[in-house]
Order: C-alpha cells, then structure tokens, then sequence
C-alpha cells in the first residue's frame, strides 16, 4: 500500500509533469490526498486533470472549455468561494480545493496508476555517466 | 540525540536483551527491543556476508553488512519474515505501516577487522586506532516518514516521544549502535573462542555510528521552511536566554572552562582529509584556545557570557562562534532543555496560500524579508550556475552545471533566491493577489514562502542556492547539527561523512548526566 507521503510525491510531480507550475502541483497533491483520505480515488480524479492540461499552455484560464478543475478550483479557493456549478474537469479535484467531500473511509491504493507514473517520470533527468561521477550521493 | 536520550531517561525506557539469531558466519538476525511508557519499538537488524567489491556508501549500492528496519511494537516471527524478504533490498523492498524506518550500515572494514583480530587474542585495541575512525559501521542512509511504505509522519507525531521530527531515526541509530557492539564481539568469540574478550567499557563507549550523508538530504531545509524556523528559533532563544544570564557562579565558570577545553579537545582530534575543512579545523583550534586565553577577562562582566559571545563575533571565525555558542548552552539546562519541545511544527496547518491581499503587500513583504535575494544579479552567470534536479535513475536529488549539462528545463524549485526576485519584478500594478496568481501561477510556490516568512523569521537560508561557488555540505551540515552530530567531514562538496551517539552512554549506563558530546574530562 502507499503511504500519503508517497501519493502526495506521485501527485505532485505527475502534476508538475503535465505542465503544470509547482505551487499548483502542491495544491493538486493536497486534494488528491484529501481525495483518498475521504475514501475516493484520488488519482482516477487526477488523471484528467492530466490529460487535458497536457501539451497546453499555462495558465488553463476559463477560455479552455471545459474549465480545469484544478485551476478554477484554486482560484476559488483562494478567493473563499464555492463551487459554482460549472462544467470542469475533474468536479472531484475542484471539490477537493473549494467545495465538500462526501466522507468515506480513508483508502490508500497498492500502486499509482501508470498514467501518473508516466507523467511523474517527466520531472526526471535522465542519469548520465557526467552526473553520476560528480558525486551526488 | 540527547533529546531522545534525555527522555529515555526521565522515562525509565527498558531495554531487553538482544533476541540473537547470528551464526558463526556473522550472517542471520536479531531483535533489539526497548519498551517506553506508551509504545514498544523493535529494531530488526539483518547481519551479511557481502563480497567485498559491493560494498559502496553512493546511494547507487546494491549490498550492505547490515540492513535495519524499526518495527512498531514487537515483531512476530511472521513480521521477522516479512522484513527478511524485504529490509536486505533496502529501496527495491518494500516495509509497511507497522515500521517506522528502514536503514542500512557498512563496516569501516580496516576498523572492523583489527578490532575483531584484537578481541579475539584477549587483547584490547588501541584508543588511538579507535579514536582516528570513531565508528565501526557507518550508515549510508536511514529512511523514515512514509518511504518505501513506512508509516507516515503524520501517523506518529502524536505520540510524546515522537513528537520532534528525527526522533525514530535518531533511536534506529543508538539501537543500531548497540547491535554493531554486540556483532563486532560475537564475531570476536567465533575467531578467538575462549581467549576472546569483551570490548573494554570505556573504549565501547568512544565509538559511535558513523553516517555517510550525500545531496539527498540538502534539500530539506529548503523544503520544510517552518520546521527550519522553529529548530534556528530554538537555538536563538537558548543563545539569548544565556547571554541574558547575570550572576555567575564560580563552580559554573569552572564548568563552562571545561566545556571550551573538551570542545578544543574534540577539534583537535577532529581528522579530516577535505581541503576546505583541514585549514578551518586548524583555525577552530587555534580560535578556541584564544578564546580561552580570553576567559578570565570575562569574569568580572555582568553579563559575562553576552561578553564572552560579543568578543567571539567579533574576533574569531564562524566555526568558532558557533563552537562557543554550543559550549555555551552546556552548563545551563534549566534554561535550555525544554526549548527542544519546541522544535516541531504542523507544517499542513500553514500550507493554505492567503489570498486576500494585494500585490502591494506582498511587494512590500518582499522588501522586508528578502533583500538580500534582491540585491543579486541573476543575469551573472556565477550566480546561476548550478541547477538542482531529480535523476532519474536513482530518484534523488543532484546538482547539476547549467551551462554544461542538459536538464535544466526541469529544475526543482529551490531557487528560491532568483523566484523571489523574479516575482518581485513582476509585481507591476497594485492589484488583488488572487487574480495575480490566477494569472501567474509559476510564482505561486514562491508566494506561499513569501508569506511563510512573514510568520517564520528564520525559515530562509539566505543565500543564492544556484551560485558558483555553493556548498551543499553546508547545508547538510546546518540538518546534521541540529541532530548532534559531530566529526563532520566533507568527502567532496557535496557529501560529508559524521559520528553520531559518539561517547554517548549504552543502555546500562544511561543517567540523567547527558553531557557526553565531547566526552568527559580526563582526571
């Protein structure tokens, strides 16, 4: 089973890896863990988020439909509103961040999805034989 | 590692003999139990036979002479299998929530064997042998908090003892300490057998766990700025609550000369081959005999120790003040010991961003607690150089050359130095922060610092990690002390080898004395 510290690194990086910014991949990190916690799939929700950002320019601003729940989910946040009713990507990350989650009992997956692993492995620089003679640790 | 010790004290833990599984070949198991008032730990440690050639402090290795886990509660024989299959493989195994660490150790192999040679002949070693290594085994890492399926923090930091971050790593390494002492004199019985002795008490007692420390770790403090806050806000509360301090007795100036004496004593048997630490441990002794010389001027001050400090700052190098300050602390544990119930912190608690400000006010947060990230000119291409990133292969953090080695593009955001200047730039119109960030969310990491600063004085290093010229090791360091290493010696810029429990008392000799550091006086 993984650990929350470890969902959080998986999210967080897959997050970075899609294009996202690293403060936004910290709150996307916190939601999927709240997600699990609450008993939902917190990577399920995470995937689209994902995909749709993928290859898009940043910031994922309202003109993209339908909206990103991760950016508008923010974005709520951090002006103390609620969900609006939107149609958003992932309606599970946008609740995470602003809205509530129906509470179930807290599940941590055995493995990330590949998908996740995929875009996490985008945060990686390739070892080359220079680095690794410089001494790292 | 006094915290831990000094609780383990005031608490009566009880420490079990060793339930030993190891045969003759030095290969096999054993389980080093310590019960405290609340909860039991169990260190399962994991004793091999490697080849030689395996055997590597890099992170890189595949083999180790000894693997650890720490397992919450006592283990079953279930457990004990389930560790087996999975401890000795360290980052390709997997443990579970019912552990607490994982961790592995290697013998200072020319250390190791004379000791063995000279126990097994009913001979002691030489204190001189033992003193110029300090460790028989060194640790090359010792994993906590949720790795490799350990429980989380947060699952524990509830618990009294648990409480200070570091504190299940901090006993893995005092029980690994006692399993290392116990192997090294079994393997002495197999090689000698009857004419084999014990290792004499007090030269047991000179020898730590020694731990090989590389970039892995030099991240943290950049990324857990409050926590950094409450450790630095501790250490300056103990400092100003000492110099504050106005009737000194003789007996405590007594005390505080032997302190200076015993720490001299230690930088003067501080060995390190490292040409950046060799000329400062020269300057270390030659500073703290002047500071000696200096010490009975002080006497008659009124705040003798506020003298003492002023005159070191402003007379000595760094290494020496810092020396001074933590001689300093020593004599006066009724005004310093319960700061380190101080040194935690719920950092989710201060995750969420706030923000109902304006850029205006973040600008002028800027201004006042970044300055000296301003006042640097990132265009230089000195003070850029270096990137820090993730490789791929082993999934730790290195540092790479900007302008010769590919990856840049996929720095991890520990330029906090250049962020903050950047972000400063950007700040043009006075506008409300929501909508600044909803439209720049790059700098959204490093306005969450920016107003973690505003509670948290002291959780910034303020210096240009992307310089030319920076010293991972420093960083390591600065973690590594707050821990109460010693022996701290750099094996390049960017990984340091230290001793730890060095002179710290076994389970049998533990008493409510806990200034062992730098060990004791001779009479």
């Amino acid at each position: 089973m993984l650990t929350r510290s470890e969902i959080f690194a998986y999210a967080k990086k897959a997050t970075r890896g899609a294009g996202f910014s690293w403060g936004m991949a910290e709150e996307a990190a916190n939601a999927t863990v709240a997600l699990f916690a609450a008993g939902h799939d917190g990577f399920e929700a995470l995937i689209p988020i994902l995909q749709n950002a993928d290859g898009k320019a940043q910031p994922l601003l309202s003109k993209n439909t339908p909206i990103c729940g991760l950016t508008l989910g923010t974005y709520l946040s951090d002006c103390g509103k609620s969900p609006t009713g939107e149609k958003v990507v992932s309606p599970e990350i946008l609740n995470a961040l602003c809205g509530t989650l129906d509470l179930g009992i807290q599940s941590f997956p055995h493995d990330a999805a590949q998908i996740v692993k995929d875009f996490a492995q985008r945060t990686y620089v390739p070892d080359s034989e220079e680095s690794r003679l410089r001494g790292a640790g | 590692m006094r915290v831990l010790l000094r609780r383990i004290v005031a608490e009566n833990w009880k420490f079990e003999a060793p339930d030993w599984h190891v045969d003759d070949a030095g290969v096999g198991h054993a389980v080093y139990t310590v019960h405290g008032p609340d909860h039991t730990y169990s260190l399962v440690a994991f004793a091999h036979d490697i080849p030689a050639d395996m055997r590597s402090d890099r992170v890189i290795a595949e083999a180790w002479d000894t693997t650890f886990s720490l397992h919450d509660g006592i283990p079953t024989a279930d457990d004990i299998e389930r560790l087996r299959a999975n401890v000795p493989f360290q980052e390709a195994g997997r443990i579970s929530k019912k552990e607490l660490t994982l961790s592995r150790a290697n013998r200072s192999v020319r250390l190791w064997n004379y000791v063995v040679d000279c126990l097994s002949r009913g001979e002691q070693p030489e204190e001189e042998e033992l003193y110029a290594v300090g460790y028989l085994m060194r640790t090359t890492a010792v994993y906590g908090s949720g790795k490799f399926g350990a429980a989380d923090r947060c699952d524990i930091s509830d618990r009294n003892a648990l409480r200070n971050p570091f504190q299940v790593e901090m006993l893995t390494v005092y029980l690994i300490r006692n399993f290392v002492m116990d192997l090294v004199e079994h393997m002495a019985r197999v090689q000698g057998g009857e004419s084999a002795v014990p290792l004499e008490p007090a030269l047991r007692r000179c020898l730590g766990i020694g731990n090989s420390t590389g970039l892995g770790m030099a991240p943290f403090l950049v990324n857990h700025p409050a926590l950094l806050n409450t450790w630095v806000l501790a250490r300056e509360t103990a400092l100003a609550r000492v110099r504050a301090v106005r009737d000194v007795p003789t007996a405590v100036f007594d005390e505080m000369l032997g302190h200076l004496q015993l720490c001299l004593r230690n930088a003067e048997n501080w060995n390190s081959q490292h040409e950046i630490q060799k000329p400062k441990v020269v300057e270390l002794c030659a500073g703290i005999s002047d500071v000696l010389n200096k010490f009975n001027d002080i006497r008659g001050e009124t705040q003798p120790w506020n003298a003492l400090f002023r005159w070191t700052e402003q007379n000595a190098c760094e290494d020496v003040q810092e020396q001074v300050v933590s001689a300093l602390l020593e004599p006066y544990p009724e005004l310093v010991d319960e700061l380190s119930s101080c040194m935690f912190i719920d950092e989710t608690a201060h995750f969420k961003l706030d923000a109902s400000g304006s850029t205006g006010l973040l600008k002028s947060q800027i201004e006042q607690s970044y300055d000296w990230a301003l006042k640097i000119d990132y265009a230089l291409p000195k003070e850029h150089a270096r990137f820090w990133y993730v490789s791929e292969a082993k999934l730790e953090p290195r540092l790479g050359e900007r302008a010769e080695e590919q990856g840049a593009e996929l720095e991890q955001p520990l330029a906090i130095a250049r962020d903050v200047a950047a972000l400063y730039v950007s700040l043009q119109d006075d506008q409300p922060l929501a909508d600044f960030l909803r439209n720049n969310p790059r700098y959204r990491h490093i306005i969450r610092r920016v107003q973690l600063s505003q509670k948290f004085p002291y959780s910034e290093i303020r210096d240009n990690l992307l310089e030319a010229n920076v010293l991972p090791i420093d960083m390591l360091r600065c973690k590594l002390s707050f821990f109460g290493a010693t022996k701290f010696d750099p094996r390049s810029d960017r990984w340091v080898r230290i001793c730890m429990f060095k002179n710290a008392p076994f389970p049998h000799e533990l008493t409510e004395s806990d200034n062992w550091s730098y060990g004791v006086l001779p009479c």
